[in-house]
């Protein structure tokens, strides 16, 4: 199976200040992703995303290394023609109305005439922004524009979407209804590739995870590796009677990770799990959950990056926050 | 064809956005107040009041092609790359010069349009200054059409420097600066240089300023060499020798400004 993106040692520098110091942003990424796949790309500000999306994009050019869409390099324009692409905090030409904005990328994406009108009705349909279709772009909110630019990306009914913070700016309708559209385009086998902040996204929606960390790949690899790691380990919660305690029964050698009242957590391995049930019938108590254990993205990330313990200084937010 | 498709496309929207900017429309209104102003104004010549108006018209056409020039080229690409505007554009499956020229000849439809429309004003304009004039010269219409042309090879030469510099710069002012810069040289190195050449200085000119001269006059566009306003006020016949050169000077000198334009753009990151 062909590869929808694909990345080969590619690294890209900076010139800064008077002195032209070099900057790495990003440092000899190797990446794949398959077609039909939803890869989600997190990291911290600065991390080295945007640089890989603008090269993937041919926004900017890759200091060293090579980029692919479809086994196109991705300096031939013709790459991008099955891309939909959405930026970090979209802007657009504001004199334009929705319509006439589409219908000007409808004609480099080469469409014709009459299936830009009729796909740019529906996608603005889709996006909630019908009523605007004739709205100067001058006068929309940040929300608004947001998903206008996720039906521009749409447009040409892209193979592959590459979408820099997709949720961004976006209320928790308009974030609704990106993850819908996301499972959607999932489900029709299209590839997607996103970066966010937003942990909880990745979760839910993606089948790869790629993390960066200063332009360096710390992990990539499946969202089920990443959350259950090796080991087979799993939490009990236990409700056990007054005056109980572990160091009675069995339990008290697995490691208590938490207790509150006549509450009981627990780690325990996969062979112990019999064991430990038994005793807790036995000691004339009752389970009440039983889970692989499951660590969060955000921990995963805040080891990878060396910060664990430092969760107030990570960029990463949940998406309460 | 997919190119041209394109071209046009992002020709049609920039000049969309020209013909929308609240900037430009005060510069074209301000264009027509002066325009009318031209039957109060020639009225003050007692002698040549058909010959001033022509001045005056052409001279304000001119001003208003160059200035419309200079704001909204500076829009094609720095204002698009300041506020990213530019880059859903450039993620699409078109090169980087298919964008450049987009965007460049979106600057050559609204300047077309701006000497085409305000020409007419101006052409209109004339007979009603010539009613009640006695041994009133009959107008060169021929010639007010070229010097038109002419006004039109001006604004557009300066359009492809501005763009020259905005591939180049990250900043708005530069090249905003550097194209002003450009304009009045471009005005004057043909008459420096023909005044030294000339040896009508009261004192000998070092050799390092005939030589800066001389290098000025060919790597900055000879705008003179456009300006056919002289024909138009007087009625002079214009040499076909001249125009036929004006013509292909000004085509060359483009295609170069635009190739190394594109050369230099393709290779800018959009950070």
């Amino acid at each position: 199976m062909t590869s929808a993106i694909k990345t080969s040692k590619l690294s890209k520098q900076y010139k800064k200040g008077v002195r032209q110091q070099q900057v790495s942003a990003l440092l000899d990424l190797d990446l794949e992703i398959r077609r039909g796949e939803v890869f989600g790309f997190i990291g911290s500000n600065g991390a080295g995303k945007s640089t890989t999306i603008k090269i993937l994009m041919g926004l900017i050019q890759a200091t060293n290394g090579q980029a692919w869409l479809f086994e196109r390099p991705v300096t031939d324009p013709a790459a991008r023609l099955h891309v939909g692409y959405l930026s970090e905090h979209p802007h657009f030409h504001d004199f334009l109305t929705p319509l006439e904005l589409l219908h000007l990328l409808g004609t480099m994406r080469q469409m014709e005439r009459k299936t830009i009108a009729r796909k740019s009705e529906e996608l603005l349909g889709l996006v909630s922004l019908s009523e605007a279709a004739n709205r100067k772009i001058r006068g929309f909110s940040k929300g608004m524009v947001q998903r206008l630019g996720i039906a521009a990306a749409l447009l040409g009914d892209p193979d592959l979407l590459i979408l820099d913070e997709p949720m961004s700016g976006l209320d928790p309708l308009g974030r609704h209804l990106v993850a819908t559209i996301i499972r959607d385009l999932q489900r029709q086998g299209k590839t997607i590739f996103f970066s966010t902040h937003i942990i909880h996204d990745i979760e839910t929606l993606c089948d790869r995870v790629g993390i960066l960390v200063q332009g360096h790949q710390k992990y990539v690899g499946s969202i089920q590796e990443a959350l259950y790691p090796a080991g087979n380990l799993f939490e009990i919660t236990v409700r056990m009677p007054e005056q109980w305690a572990p160091a009675q029964t069995i339990l008290g050698s697995l490691r208590l990770l938490w207790h509150k009242e006549s509450l009981y957590n627990f780690e325990l391995t996969e062979a112990e799990i019999s064991s430990a049930t038994q005793a807790v019938i036995a000691a004339g108590g009752g389970i009440v959950t039983l889970e692989p254990k499951r660590r969060s993205l955000e921990e995963l990330f805040l080891d990878l990056s060396g910060k664990f313990g430092e969760k107030g200084q990570s960029d990463l937010t949940s998406p309460a926050s | 064809m997919h190119s041209f498709a394109c071209i046009r496309a992002l020709g049609l929207a920039t000049l969309k956005g020209g013909l929308r900017d609240r900037l430009i429309q005060s510069l074209l209104l301000a264009g027509l107040f002066f325009l009318l102003s031209t039957l109060v104004f020639s009225s003050f010549s007692m002698r040549q009041p058909l010959e001033v108006a022509i001045n005056y018209s052409l001279a304000t056409v001119q001003i208003l092609a160059i200035l419309v020039t200079l704001f909204l080229g500076l829009n094609l690409l720095s204002r698009e790359i300041e506020t990213r505007a530019g880059y859903l554009l450039m993620g699409q499956p078109i090169s980087r010069t298919v964008y450049l020229l987009g965007k460049f000849y979106g600057l050559c439809l609204l300047n077309f349009l701006i000497v085409a429309f305000f020409g007419l004003c101006a052409a209109l304009s004339l007979p009603l200054v010539k009613i009640g004039l006695t041994n009133a010269p009959s107008i060169a219409w021929g010639n007010f059409f070229v010097a038109q042309l002419g006004i039109l090879g001006i604004s557009l030469l300066l359009g492809a420097v501005t763009l020259l510099f905005t591939a180049l710069a990250t900043s708005a002012v530069l090249p905003f600066l550097m194209t002003v810069g450009v304009w009045f040289i471009g005005q004057s190195t043909e008459a420096v240089k023909n005044y030294l050449e000339a040896g009508l200085t009261a004192q000998p000119m070092p050799p390092a300023l005939k030589w800066l001269v001389t290098v000025a006059y060919y790597l900055f566009p000879n705008l003179s060499l456009f300006d056919f306003k002289v024909y138009a006020i007087y009625g002079l016949t214009i040499p076909p020798l001249l125009a036929g050169y004006a013509l292909i000077y000004g085509l060359v000198y483009m295609v170069i400004l635009l190739l190394l334009a594109a050369t230099l753009f393709q290779k800018r990151d959009m950070t």
